[in-house]
């Protein structure tokens, strides 16, 4: 022993390895998303079936996605797997809270052209800030 | 719970990095349980009781 406090771990070169993969999941399924979200609006696809695979393809990268997440957590130290669970448990309640208050703002008229696509921001804004406040907690 | 990480480590004279390379836990882990502020789990507590080369009970203290 007898490095210095500021260098990098192995646990926590591991941990840097993890995160860049899952932002490389993330972004893989959004364009994933994107895609046949675009391919429908422009009429790029005119086959349903193409429609059926993008979608297919969209739901299979998720899957990844969510099983890739799972097994980071199992990877993760005591602290870091309760900074994720807690920010998630965060993120669920207010995104709860937020998409039922969003749904009675339509109900009520006070949001005209609502969006799904507003309750996935809702979520992913919830999630970072949550994960940002668990990690500032146990700084 | 109140701990003993941190005046084990100095006696050894460990940083909090060697430390956290040795239970292969973040540093931020380390610094956590030191400020008494996370309390690890029972596989962890085991692992740094035998690093420490001591029982667990005089490493952490529920009643303090």
């Amino acid at each position: 022993m007898g490095c210095e406090n500021h260098e990098v771990g192995s646990y926590d070169r591991r941990s840097i390895r993890d995160q860049l993969l899952v932002v490389v999941w993330i972004f893989v399924w959004m364009a994933t998303l994107t895609i046949a979200d675009k391919a429908h609006l422009h009429g790029w696809w005119t086959s349903d079936w193409a429609g059926m695979a993008g979608i297919l393809l969209n739901i299979t990268v998720g899957l990844g996605m969510v099983r890739f997440f799972m097994q980071m957590l199992k990877r993760m130290d005591d602290l870091q797997r309760k900074i994720q669970l807690d920010a998630l448990s965060l993120s669920l309640g207010i995104s709860l809270v937020g998409c039922s208050a969003y749904m009675l703002a339509v109900t009520w008229g006070f949001i005209v052209d609502e969006e799904a696509s507003d309750m996935f921001m809702l979520m992913c804004l919830s999630y970072a800030a949550s994960a940002m406040f668990m990690v500032w907690r146990y700084r | 719970m109140k701990n003993r990480f941190k005046v084990l480590r100095a006696e050894r004279d460990w940083t909090q990095a060697d430390l956290a390379e040795a239970l292969d836990v973040s540093r931020q882990t380390i610094n956590a349980i030191e400020k008494d502020k996370f309390d690890p789990s029972l596989p962890l507590a085991f692992k740094a009781a035998r690093l420490f080369g001591m029982p667990i009970e005089e490493i952490f203290d529920d009643e303090a």
